[in-house]
């Protein structure tokens, strides 16, 4: 009776995970979304950018009105942003603060992790795409930083280099 | 010099990018923009380079170009995706290839041009110089017929003026025959010592007026060979024949009555210079008459003298009577030209040859007598052909018509 019971229990246990596992959808695993080069985008007096060549569309006056507390007007002219190999989106402009690493979702993007890079803002900022990491360039002074979703680590040249000087 | 500077000024920013890479850091993104505005540059170079020589140094800016950028091969593929780094650069470099061919035609054909130019250049002076060449003939051809125009005006007025002249001698001979005829020497001779050297001095130019027309004649008759026709010719004969003749009846009177030393020496002049007028218009008019016959056609055998004047006129008609009798349609045109030509001589100038010894009377009634001979020979038969055609044919009818009257009537009778 014992061992029948066990049986039975087995099979309703087979059958509940093989009904579960028959309604999830395929999936494939090990994508790259890395995007090779970065972005270079303006926002119309509303604050919409659109990259064609990706498809992409949203509003920078969020991102703004963490960066200024202020969406009276927009007031960058330029918008960079590169796509990691993850899937995330790494987005600043000239003069921000921080990086924002936003998450796709459905219709949205989802702030993952906002990155402070510099309290001063960076002037000039640049994304590359590197093979495991996103990198960001700061072109008037040459800094370097890695960037993931995690956070961000200065890159060691530079680090080398700060410390000659 | 300007696009020299123009690449060189390229290679340099391409120096500075690359130096200011090193220096500081570039981004992806900015690199491959780089890239792309110095590619179209370079491209749009060589579609407004106008010479080989640029071109070659467009080349060598491509070699700095790729040089540049080759270390970023791999970024490059992908920001150029869907072609690849390699692919952008073969055509840059096909494009400068093809772009020096093209240019290099160019230059061939614009050296080739540019001597066809010149060759036209050259061709288009030549041809002026040519064309004035033509003007200044133009010009030189017209003068000469003005030249030729004045001339033979001047000719013409000249032999009015000869003519006018030859009256004047005509009239001068009438006046010294009468004033010399009607002059009684002897008396003369008696009255010698009253009132004779203002008579004598008033007569005695006649002497030297003569001897003066006679030497005058004959330098122009020597000197206007070729400017006077056969009519002039046959004028002066007539005024030669009258001076001659003068000359002749009165020239001892006049000889004495002349009042100055030379008398026998100017008259022996007159005698010398009549006789070499005589001369020289006998040849010259037979020598123009050799010419007039030869413009109107008639070929005669050359002739020199009277003599063979006459047997050539003789020759060539019995030549053309003879032809008429064969062919009479063909030597009809010949014997037009010729009637025209002797009637002119028969009835205008007969006398002056005559009187110039050209021909004699007799001679002038024989070649008449020919020149009707051939006249009966020369005219065209056709029209008398025509007549006896016709009048054959009017007989004929007569005679048919008659057989037919006979015909009716005899079936008249029987009815």
């Amino acid at each position: 009776m014992k061992s029948f019971l066990k049986t039975c229990t087995s099979i309703v246990l087979v059958s509940i995970f093989g009904f579960i596992g028959c309604k999830h959808s395929m999936v494939i695993s090990r994508v790259d979304y890395s995007q090779s080069i970065e972005s270079v985008l303006t926002p119309n007096q509303n604050g919409m950018v659109e990259d064609v060549q990706h498809g992409l569309k949203f509003n920078v006056k969020p991102l703004q009105y963490i960066e200024t507390q202020d969406t009276s007007s927009v007031t960058t002219d330029q918008i960079r942003y590169i796509r990691g190999a993850e899937g995330f989106y790494y987005i600043t402009a000239p003069n921000y603060k921080n990086v924002y690493v936003m998450a796709p979702e459905k219709d949205k993007l989802k702030l993952q992790k906002k990155i402070n890079v510099s309290d001063s803002g960076i002037t000039k900022p640049a994304f590359n795409q590197r093979s495991s990491y996103i990198q960001l360039l700061d072109r008037s002074s040459g800094n370097s930083w890695k960037l993931n979703a995690e956070g961000i680590q200065k890159e060691k040249s530079q680090m080398a280099n700060n410390e000659v000087n | 010099m300007k696009y020299r500077i123009s690449i060189l000024s390229f290679i340099f920013l391409l120096s500075a990018a690359g130096a200011s890479l090193a220096q500081t850091s570039q981004s992806d993104y900015e690199i491959q923009k780089d890239f792309k505005q110095h590619y179209k540059q370079l491209k749009n170079k060589f579609d407004t380079v106008s010479s080989p020589d640029k071109v070659r140094a467009l080349m060598d800016s491509i070699k700095v170009f790729d040089g540049h950028y080759q270390s970023h091969y791999e970024l490059l593929n992908k920001a150029l995706y869907p072609e690849t780094y390699n692919q952008k650069m073969d055509e840059l470099k096909q494009t400068s290839v093809k772009t020096l061919d093209r240019l290099e035609t160019i230059n061939q054909k614009t050296q080739k041009m540019q001597e066809l130019q010149k060759q036209l250049t050259t061709y288009e002076k030549n041809l002026q110089q040519l064309n004035q060449h033509a003007d200044s003939l133009k010009q030189a051809m017209q003068k000469s017929v003005q030249n030729e125009k004045r001339l033979s005006s001047m000719v013409r007025n000249y032999r009015k003026s000869l003519e006018k002249r030859d009256d004047l001698i005509m009239a001068f001979i009438d006046s010294t025959v009468v004033a010399y005829q009607q002059m009684d020497i002897s008396k003369m001779q008696n009255l010698e010592n009253v009132d004779n050297p203002e008579k004598l001095k008033s007569n005695g130019d006649a002497l030297k007026m003569i001897h003066n027309i006679s030497q005058e004649n004959l330098q122009i008759l020597k000197k206007n060979s070729g400017n006077l026709r056969l009519q002039d010719y046959m004028r002066m004969s007539k005024v030669e024949n009258q001076f001659q003749n003068m000359w002749n009846r009165l020239g001892d009177k006049i000889t004495e009555v002349y009042n100055g030393k030379n008398a026998d020496q100017l008259a022996s002049e007159i005698d010398k210079n009549i006789s070499e007028w005589n001369k020289a218009l006998k040849n010259q008019t037979l020598a123009t008459l050799n010419d007039t016959l030869q413009s109107n056609g008639i070929n005669l055998k050359e002739f020199d003298s009277p003599k063979s004047l006459y047997s050539s006129l003789n020759l060539y008609l019995d030549g053309k009577i003879k032809l008429s009798k064969k062919n009479a349609s063909e030597a009809y045109q010949d014997y037009k030209r010729f009637q025209k030509f002797w009637n002119k001589i028969e009835i205008q100038w007969s006398s002056n040859f005559a009187d110039a010894g050209l021909i004699t009377q007799n001679q002038m009634a024989s070649i008449d007598q020919k020149v009707d001979m051939w006249a009966e020979n020369a005219k065209p038969a056709s029209s008398n052909h025509v007549l006896a055609y016709l009048l054959g044919a009017s007989v004929l009818l007569a005679v048919a018509l008659g057989v037919m009257l006979i015909r009716e009537r005899k079936s008249n009778n029987k009815g």
